[in-house]
């Protein structure tokens, strides 16, 4: 029956052509240099087959005279289309795609000619990556695209990940995470090599994002990896390696042991207590001559320059019916902070081939790595925390006065007294993804696949504390015993995809229509097996060894399921008009039956102006103006089971002194919850200029409602971890653009790409149901109609000075400063139900209702950490053999809260103090209007005041690489294709203005000071390639 | 095929997507008595806290620690650290104990257990909500298990909770056993219902009731005082303890079960847990009279002339200096004075000194805790066995004498012969108090003999708060914290110079209550002020 059809369909073909009369055209390509160009299809424009040219750029194809049009097109190059005249010979020059409109880009479950995108997708080119010291692809992404912020978590070596926020911040407590898909599977970004990747794209509006329905309403990055460029079956070699050495970007600067005590007297004073110190005392530390009395400083103590290496090594070959990629990595980098380090092996492979005349295609990949990651025997930021606590006035290590063990640590002196013997926390990580795939073309247009895939994480994690003893515990002098201590964590998490497409491509005449159909299921199935033990008999991480009646072990299980039914129909008019219909169905296993699948459609639409008759005048333009709308579905919360309540079995009780098992209830669940619903609008343009200058502009408007949020319950309900429910909305505007403008690429000129990108977003929570706000940790409060998560607190009117207060006798000026009783005067709001006794150095805050007491109910919003603003450039300079490339990016308008140790004075009773703090600070004599004066009391320590609001814009120049070509006339004569070395500098120059020693870049949400510094890199590379 | 396989995707779905949570329960499958006794421990376990109740006494006149300051100092608010959690800790007790009370009808098991587990979970809600009574006054009831649709609830009547407390007792001590196995030891018993009630009843000023069921605990013939003081608080004093009538189990190296009792190393190792004079100054000399009783020629406050000697007996003789000596053995087992022995070497077990003056020394008054501070664990951080009494028949002795003389009907003898077992612990042996005092007391002479007999008796039980805010005492109790000042105490040159360490006052117009959290009235809208 079907080949009936066929044998009809040909001679149909035959008959339609009988009539006309067939007779060939010929001519050469070249480009505008003159040099001929191989592989451009040239192509009738009414369907006949296409012709190649060859390596001379010659070609010939068969026309009729039906045949108005030829479309020359390749790779790299502007197609162009060429009238045909009464000529047998057509001659033309291409020119260079410099803008790269004919790339082809992925899409979700597909690719899409660049030019003919509907939806905002940024493409991000990552060519420099080979010249560039980078342990993240997070740090390749940063500032290149807009609409995307990216802040790197810290410089530690394995938590040198970013985080990533598209289009701003649409839910309240859940993942804001984009979904990452490599190579067509879900996957984290930083399970592949950042030299291994070909091409990222970043897809922002729902209607790009909608065919990944319920994980995308953070929005999507598709990475493909390298698969190889055909290179006739030839073998091809890559090699790169870096050298590098870092330093902290920022640290604190600690005042020295003597002035710390001579300043916690004067702190003390401050606030009617007693001095901390004798003048005999700070004698004896200042004279600096016995070791008794140091002065340390516990950043010198515990930073350190730091070195990293990087080999990369890739093997490919491609030729038209199979093709392979493999690569293999090390990097080995030490950190900043003594103890760190990570080392990590990775590798990436990819083979394909065709079989049955190209019919069937079966490709098979696995890629992976094993990492290892150490810390200091404490997570790092508790060790950053713990250093602020740290005092000038401790020693590291001095001898025990009753048993003249010449070791004995002070407690601030305990991370390195676990360093030196052998303790740390290391974690080995394995991850192993495999995928298979068969497509089979069965007919013309049409594709069905089948993929599977299973994504094979584990850890071990081990953190070990040899046992040793301190002489004081942080308030007090004595020997303590550290006991030893091992815990070692097995887990394992196994992520299974499973998916299967139906794909056919039609084209009749000016219609070109694609139809995507598709089934996909997911499943996550995790487990972790703790164990614990103490008091080892023998220094060394083995549990044998610890004390066998005080053993502790624990699991951690649970499994999540994804099932999906999604399609796409893409139809085109004569490349002029451009519609995506997408719609997907998703079910979730994280709630209850009759709540698990969401519907999640989305339309999108272009209207490419410039191939319009009337702007065939403006050939210089080209310019398409895109629509889109969607929906998106999050169920990516922190639960697995939200429909359940919660009863734990951890409880344990002891009764005559045996521990016996005990559970209760400690989350009460909403049944009801389900997804939570993202729309998203979009409006875009993208102009190209003389195919040199680019622009893309989005409008967007992006709403999110149900929002899954874990909104506090009564605790008078008695559970004590609140549950997700579906509530209120929130709305992310903003406005995007990119820019950039590139040189046609010459050999003997100057080269160059000039690209910046500003993204402006602005936030507002629309509704929370019933309530007025909700609170989150960190004195953060979300209110309906304000941005989401506000800090919260009082205002900080100004400085309390001297005449704001009355004192005995008639205020007597005679009274010295420490003798007086302080009284604020009438008509000034009275603090003292927040702080004990307001003097002049305190804040003065902000009576907002104006009833002469600050109480708790005159705090309100006192800063917003999202920025406003924030913007990316990057310039890329060539000249002959040398090569320069710049990246920067910065934010604008993000507030930090920032209290604690080291911003607050003596916080807590526990920290001391910066020079800055010294030098800024309020006392009779300088008495400033910005800065308080020092203290030591809890009550102010607990103030939450725009005092420690700080503005955290800054700009960073991110990378700046400068290479050098060695002549390929030299390099051939080693059998080398290519040989290139580098120089590369990152996070070079920071600013800001910012507390000082703490670099602005954090996680939007980090409030602490407790935070490990960014690094800066100085790097030393060699790329070769055979 | 592609339909096909598309087809069989699609029967698979409900199958694939059906996850049930792995590694916790759900009270819907409670089947056995194991489910339900595992349920009864777990109330126990959230009543369990590290803070509860010893912080308590560094928010009055006891003591002093900078994390409380809020409280301290009256500056509090609703939604300060310490009143949110009071609240959320015994909801949680009640949320438990409701789980119990409700679904234990639903699983057999013999009557004896049914019995027990139902009384031990009145007994624990019981608590949670005489406590929620005693500080907040008017609070949710909630006397079954309840879901986010019934998270809006008024306030009940503080007397209609109290009322419901009442109730719960009287049948929790019908339910509950006199005594239990050693391996159960630590669980609600008859006698605690019965001292408990006891308790609530005598803090609602409820007199001749109170005094009723405290001789209904006497009676049950089970309790009677443990000889030394010291151990009463210690881990070594559990097993044959017959004066502990109802504490918290704690239990040494038992951190990863969150079981350890951390709080009690901390008073060991943290100096900044200060005590304050007016406590110190509370204990007499032995012979019954106050240090600031001119006719108490035994008070001796002079300074010795010679250096210090080695600190072995320091700890029985009373410091270093006279001051010290001569005074209620209950001072010396319940804090450290100047120049005692505050911890042992970890590595050679040398006893180590308090010096106040000490550097890095954030304790301002030169007093420090020892009550409950357990020095045979080698130094450890963290992993204290150090179980807190939440109620003892000393206790109980004192409240019957308190609710006699309170009520206005009572034998001075009687009254008398209730106190004097306290005083005349074999470890303590003050004087009877008809011997320092003499006979025919007025009523109000007798509450202050009682009143300070609890001071000294209970300090750093947690028990200060209620009698300061039951016997309305604040304008006494918020006075300024007082101390020697440490740089006072070097080695070379003592001075005992008496200071102010911080200054408070007490403002009565905000009253004794504390506020009803702030995220309960955010959340709960079933609350309407």
């Amino acid at each position: 029956m079907r080949r009936s059809i066929l044998v009809v369909l040909f001679l149909s073909v035959c008959f339609n052509y009988a009539w006309s009369q067939v007779k060939r055209i010929s001519g050469t390509v070249v480009d505008e240099e003159g040099a001929p160009i191989a592989e451009v299809t040239v192509r009738p424009d009414d369907g006949l087959a296409p012709a190649l040219t060859n390596a001379k750029g010659v070609f010939s194809v068969s026309i009729t005279d039906k045949t108005t049009r030829l479309v020359f097109s390749s790779v790299s190059y502007v197609t162009q289309t060429v009238p045909i005249k009464d000529s047998m010979t057509v001659n033309i020059v291409l020119k260079q795609d410099v803008i790269g409109l004919e790339e082809v880009v992925a899409i979700g479950y597909g690719t899409q000619k660049k030019a003919n995108l509907t939806g905002a997708v940024s493409t991000v080119t990552v060519d420099e990556a080979e010249g560039r010291a980078v342990t993240s692809i997070e740090q390749l992404l940063q500032g290149k695209a807009s609409g995307v912020g990216i802040v790197q978590n810290s410089g530690r070596p394995g938590d040198d990940m970013g985080e990533i926020r598209i289009r701003g911040i649409s839910s309240i407590d859940n993942n804001n995470e984009p979904l990452v898909i490599i190579d067509g599977v879900q996957a984290d970004l930083n399970d592949v090599n950042p030299q291994d990747v070909e091409s990222v794209s970043i897809l922002k509006d729902a209607a790009s994002a909608a065919i990944y329905g319920s994980r995308a309403s953070a929005g999507v990055i598709l990475i493909e990896t390298k698969k190889g460029k055909d290179s006739g079956g030839k073998l091809k070699l890559d090699y790169n390696g870096t050298f590098s050495l870092s330093n902290p970007t920022r640290l604190p600067e600690v005042v020295n042991s003597w002035e710390h005590m001579e300043y916690l007297n004067e702190a003390r004073k401050n606030v009617g207590q007693a001095d901390a110190y004798t003048p005999t005392q700070i004698e004896n530390y200042r004279r600096q001559d016995n070791p008794q009395y140091p002065n340390t400083d516990w950043y010198d103590v515990h930073f350190q320059q730091s070195a990293m290496q990087n080999h990369y090594v890739g093997l490919r070959a491609r030729d038209k019916n199979y093709g392979f990629s493999s690569s293999v990595s090390y990097k080995d980098q030490k950190g900043v902070l003594i103890g760190t380090a990570a080392n990590r092996i990775s590798y990436n492979s990819n083979l394909w081939g065709n079989f049955f005349k190209n019919k069937v295609t079966l490709s098979v990949a696995a890629n992976g790595y094993r990492e290892r990651v150490d810390e200091l025997m404490e997570n790092t930021n508790t060790v950053m925390n713990q250093m602020r606590t740290m005092w000038p006035t401790s020693y590291i290590r001095s001898i025990d006065p009753e048993t003249g063990n010449p070791n004995l640590y002070s407690y601030a002196g305990r991370y390195i007294a676990g360093e030196e013997l052998g303790g740390g926390i290391n974690a080995n990580n394995t991850q192993l993804n495999t995928r298979a795939s068969v497509e089979i073309k069965p007919v013309k247009g049409l594709k069905a696949k089948v993929l599977v895939a299973n994504n094979k994480y584990s850890q071990a994690y081990t953190i070990f504390r040899p046992e040793f003893y301190t002489a004081s515990d942080f308030m007090e002098t004595g020997t303590q015993k550290r006991e030893s201590f091992l815990e070692k964590r097995f887990g394992r998490r196994d992520q299974n995809t499973y998916l299967f497409t139906l794909d056919y491509a039609l084209s009749k005449g000016k219609h070109d229509m694609n139809f995507l159909l598709a089934h996909e299921k997911l499943e996550t199935i995790y487990n972790r097996d703790d164990g614990q033990v103490r008091e080892m008999s023998s220094n060394a991480p083995i549990f044998n060894f610890g004390d066998p009646t005080r053993l502790y072990l624990n699991s951690i299980a649970h499994e999540y399921a994804t099932a999906s039914y999604f399609g796409r129909i893409n139809y085109a008019y004569a490349n002029k008009y451009l519609l995506e219909v997408n719609f997907r169905r998703d079910g979730s296993s994280r709630f209850a039956r009759g709540n698990q699948w969401g519907n999640f459609p989305s339309v999108s639409a272009a209207w490419r102006v410039s191939e319009e008759e009337f702007m065939q005048p403006y050939d210089f333009i080209d310019i398409k103006i895109r629509g889109s709308w969607g929906r998106l579905g999050n169920q990516n919360i922190w639960t697995q089971y939200a429909f359940a309540d919660v009863m734990s079995g951890q409880e344990y009780y002891a009764f005559g002194n045996a521990i016996v098992p005990g559970r209760g209830t400690n989350l009460l669940a909403d049944p009801r919850v389900r997804w939570e619903t993202t729309e998203q609008t979009n409006l875009g343009v993208d102009l190209v200029l003389w195919n040199r200058f680019s622009m893309e502009a989005e409008l967007f408007h992006k709403k999110t409602y149900d929002i899954l949020a874990r909104v506090t319950v009564p605790p008078s309900l008695g559970a004590s971890q609140n549950p997700y429910q579906n509530i209120g909305a929130m709305t992310n505007r903003g406005v995007e653009l990119n820019l950039s403008y590139k040189s046609p690429r010459h050999t003997d000129k100057l080269n160059y790409a000039l690209a910046a990108n500003f993204t402006y977003i602005k936030n507002k929570l629309s509704t929370l149901g019933e309530l007025p706000f909700v609170d989150h940790t960190g004195n953060m409060r979300s209110v309906v109609g304000h941005p989401f998560s506000s800090f919260y607190g009082y205002q900080m009117d100004r400085i309390y000075q001297v005449q704001d207060f009355i004192w005995q006798h008639d205020s007597d000026p005679a009274i010295p400063h420490d003798d007086r009783n302080y009284v604020v005067k009438n008509g000034l709001p009275n603090q003292s139900n927040l702080m004990d006794t307001p003097a002049p150095g305190d804040v003065k805050l902000v009576d907002r209702n104006g009833d002469g007491q600050i109480t708790p109910d005159d705090r309100t919003l006192i800063g917003n950490p999202l920025p406003k603003f924030q913007y990316g450039f990057s310039a890329d300079l060539s000249y002959k053999q040398f090569n320069l490339n710049i990246i920067g990016h910065g934010v604008q308008g993000s507030d930090a809260y920032m209290n604690g140790h080291l911003i607050g004075p003596f916080f807590n009773t526990q920290g001391t103090i910066t020079r800055t703090m010294v030098n800024n600070r309020w006392t009779y004599d300088n008495p400033s209007d910005k800065y308080t004066r020092l203290y030591v009391d809890k009550t102010r320590d607990a103030l939450v005041t725009s005092y420690n609001i700080y503005d955290a814009s800054f700009f960073r120049l991110k990378s700046v690489q400068l290479g050098y070509e060695l002549p390929k006339k030299f390099v051939q004569r080693y059998g080398v294709d290519r040989c290139r070395v580098f120089f590369n500098a990152e996070n070079l120059l920071l600013l800001t203005s910012f507390v000082e020693g703490f670099d602005p870049e954090r996680s939007y949400t980090h409030v602490t000071a407790s935070f490990h510094p960014q690094i800066a890199s100085y790097t030393l590379g060699l790329n070769l390639n055979f | 095929m592609c339909v096909g396989l598309l087809s069989c995707f699609t029967a698979c779905d409900n199958e694939f997507l059906d996850r049930q949570p792995i590694d916790f329960l759900s009270p819907e499958n409670f089947s056995n008595e194991r489910d339900i006794r595992e349920a009864v421990n777990g109330i126990y376990r959230a009543h369990n806290d590290l803070y509860e109740p010893i912080y308590l006494d560094f928010i009055i006149d006891n003591g002093y620690y900078v994390e409380y300051q809020l409280l301290w100092s009256r500056t509090f608010n609703n939604e300060t650290n310490q009143i949110v959690s009071k609240w959320a800790r015994n909801y949680q007790i009640i949320l438990r104990a409701n789980t119990v009370l409700h679904y234990i009808d639903d699983v057999d098991m013999p009557e004896s257990a049914y019995n027990q587990h139902k009384g031990e979970a009145l007994f624990l809600r019981s608590l949670a909500y005489f406590d929620l009574a005693f500080f907040y006054g008017d609070v949710p009831l909630r006397l079954k298990p309840e879901s986010l649709d019934e998270a809006n609830k008024p306030l009940t009547p503080e007397a209609e909770v109290v009322n419901q407390v009442l109730d719960d007792l009287e049948t929790a001590a019908e339910l509950l056993p006199e005594s239990y196995t050693d391996g159960d030891r630590g669980r609600a018993t008859k006698g605690a219902a019965l001292a408990l009630k006891a308790r609530v009843l005598l803090f609602n000023h409820r007199y001749a009731e109170a005094a009723e069921y405290c001789q209904k605990v006497r009676e049950l013939g089970v309790y009677e005082i443990y000889d030394e003081y010291d151990k009463l608080f210690l881990p070594e004093g559990e097993a044959n303890n017959k004066e502990v009538i109802f504490d918290m189990q704690f239990e040494k190296n038992a951190q990863p079960y969150g079981l350890s009792n951390q709080w009690y190393t901390r008073l060991r190792s943290w100096s900044g847990l200060m005590v304050g004079y007016d406590l110190y100054e509370q204990y007499y000399s032995t012979n019954g009279l106050s240090i600031n009783d001119p006719n108490n020629t035994l008070y001796d406050p002079s300074v010795r002339s010679t250096g210090l000697k080695t600190p072995s007996d320091y700890v029985k003789e009373g410091g270093y200096d006279n001051r010290f000596t001569n005074r209620d053995p209950r001072l010396h087992y319940t804090l450290i004075v100047p120049y005692s022995i505050r911890d042992y070497h970890v590595e050679t077990g040398a006893p180590l000194v308090y010096y106040p003056s000490q550097s890095q020394n954030a304790n301002f008054t030169s007093f420090r805790v020892r009550k409950y501070v357990d020095y045979s664990d080698n130094g450890l951080n963290n992993v204290s066995g150090v179980n807190p009494v939440i109620i003892r028949y000393a206790d109980v002795l004192l409240m019957e004498a308190e609710a006699l003389v309170e009520s206005g009907a009572y034998d001075e003898e009687h009254v008398y012969s209730l106190i004097n077992q306290v005083r005349e612990r074999p470890g303590v042996m003050m004087p009877r108090v008809e011997i320092v005092e003499g006979r025919n007391l007025t009523q109000q002479e007798l509450i202050d003999v009682i009143r300070h007999e609890r001071r000294v008796e209970f300090a750093f039980e947690g028990l200060r708060i209620y009698d300061v805010m039951r016997w309305e005492i604040g304008e006494e109790a918020y006075r300024d914290l007082r101390g020697y000042r440490p740089g006072k105490l070097t080695p070379n040159n003592i001075e005992y110079e008496l200071y102010t360490v911080q200054r408070r006052s007490f403002d009565p117009s905000k009253g004794y209550r504390w506020p009803i959290p702030k995220v309960e009235l955010d959340a709960n809208k079933g609350i309407t002020q």
